[in-house]
């Protein structure tokens, strides 16, 4: 690696200012996972590293009137061990558990899957279905920002130089849903989705039809996204067959990936497709309590 | 520019000037001769650089020294007690887990933060936890077996 300065300041504010009077030379470490491959792979040059390991806020996940707030600065470990986002956003749950490995969830966070923004994400299309919110700190305040609207290209983010991602608040989900997040890959660990597709959906306990759905896909578009149209032909129906198909292949119509090392575009856009009706169906039937496929 | 720094590895104090961008797989072997933690891919994807940092497992070669400050620190050379195999080292060899021995001190360790914490692993937990470790000589069997048998003898 480069060479390069370190410094460790005790609280946001004064990493904030660091960060403020550097500009784009000053790179944040969280559990470095990810910014040390990117330095050794000399894809970012950074002339300042300021590591967040003295700061002791934003490690906690705390319930307050109903929402919960998850740190950005806890480590994914802290995430799939903490009992309230199992119990009441299994979908986020299940997703951490796919990234990485032991090792990597030991220090990864879940700031730094978010802000490290690669399409693949594992955590993104989930907390975009979660309805996921971003607490940024910066030199002017704090600023919020859709999940959803957080990413803007490979690898980049609505975040300022000299802004920090404190917390990712995820809204009290209402009514008995359910979410599932498919990552499509070559093996169970230790690799990125080749396509991820994050479903979240709420039937009426009178008809069985759909109340609310989102639909999320990640690793299949320059950034994850939400395909509401697919979603709006579902709302109010009951989930049949035939619907599900077509809002499925809206999906894959939406997707727009690319072909890479993993898979090609193709497979990509088809996957995309056969992995929502996939989670869709195993949602329904997970919410009837039938057994899945 | 160095800094002076602490680090506290296998119960012992070093102190030590190390660069900002030296990982701590770095120094644990070029600096305290402590090989026996291996460097493979440096990218965090092979385990073979994995160590306990305050008991969880971590790729040592994504870690930078100077953030390991504070931390306790568990190479395979701090396993054995005065010349005493831990239970897992004694049941590697004896299972016949070790072929070329490459993978095998990361993926003990990995397997000790696993028994530290779940004494009783289902076959399926272990392959899910030393995933993070690869093996390209054995298989995998072997080493799952004799992860298995040590938790029965553990403690």
């Amino acid at each position: 690696m480069k060479e390069f300065e370190y410094i460790s300041p005790n609280s946001v504010e004064e990493a904030v200012s660091i960060l403020a009077s550097h500009g784009e030379k000053a790179k944040v470490l969280a559990g470095g996972t990810d910014l040390l491959n990117l330095i050794s792979a000399g894809k970012i040059f950074p002339k300042l590293i300021v590591s967040l390991r003295n700061i002791q806020q934003f490690r906690e996940i705390k319930k307050q009137d109903g929402s919960v707030s998850v740190g950005a600065f806890c480590t994914l470990r802290d995430v799939a061990k903490s009992e309230v986002i199992r119990d009441e956003y299994q979908i986020l749950h299940d997703a951490v558990q796919q990234i990485g490995s032991v090792q990597i969830r030991s220090r990864g966070t879940i700031g730094g899957n978010i802000c490290n923004a690669s399409p693949a994400a594992d955590t993104a299309a989930p907390l975009i279905v979660l309805g996921a919110e971003a607490i940024i700190q910066g030199p002017r305040g704090e600023r919020r920002k859709p999940i959803v609207d957080f990413f803007t290209e490979p690898g980049r983010t609505i975040l300022d130089p000299d802004e920090i991602l404190t917390t990712i608040r995820l809204p009290e989900m209402k009514g008995k849903g359910d979410g599932l997040y498919i990552k499509l890959g070559r093996r169970r660990t230790i690799d990125l989705a080749i396509v991820g597709v994050a479903v979240y959906m709420v039937l009426r306990p009178s008809n069985g039809e759909i109340d609310d759905i989102r639909i999320a896909i990640s690793s299949a578009a320059p950034k994850p996204l939400r395909i509401f149209d697919a979603e709006s032909i579902l709302k109010g129906k009951a989930p049949k067959k035939s619907l599900i198909e077509k809002a499925a292949l809206m999906v894959g119509q939406a997707s727009d990936p690319i072909t890479d090392v993993r898979a090609s575009k193709e497979y990509r856009k088809e996957m995309v497709k056969v992995l929502t009706m996939r989670a869709i169906e195993d949602l329904t039937a997970r919410l009837n309590n039938e057994p899945q496929t | 520019m160095k800094r002076r720094i602490e680090l506290r590895i296998n119960g012992e104090i070093y102190e030590l000037e190390v660069e900002p961008r030296s990982t701590l797989l770095k120094v644990i072997r070029e600096i305290l001769g402590l090989t026996g933690t291996k460097c493979g891919c440096e990218r965090g994807e092979c385990g073979s650089c994995t160590v306990l940092m305050n008991g969880l497992p971590v790729n040592s070669c994504l870690v930078l020294a100077v953030e390991a400050e504070g931390s306790d620190i568990l190479t395979i050379e701090g396993l054995s007690k005065d010349g005493t195999l831990h239970i897992l080292q004694k049941n590697f060899v004896e299972y016949g887990a070790i072929q070329c021995g490459f993978c095998t001190p990361g993926m003990i360790m990995t397997a000790k933060a696993l028994l530290d914490t779940n004494h009783r692993p289902t076959e399926e937990e272990v392959r899910q936890y030393i995933a993070g470790n690869f093996c390209r000589c054995t298989g995998y069997d072997k080493i799952v077996k004799s992860i298995l048998s040590s938790a029965l003898e553990y403690k």
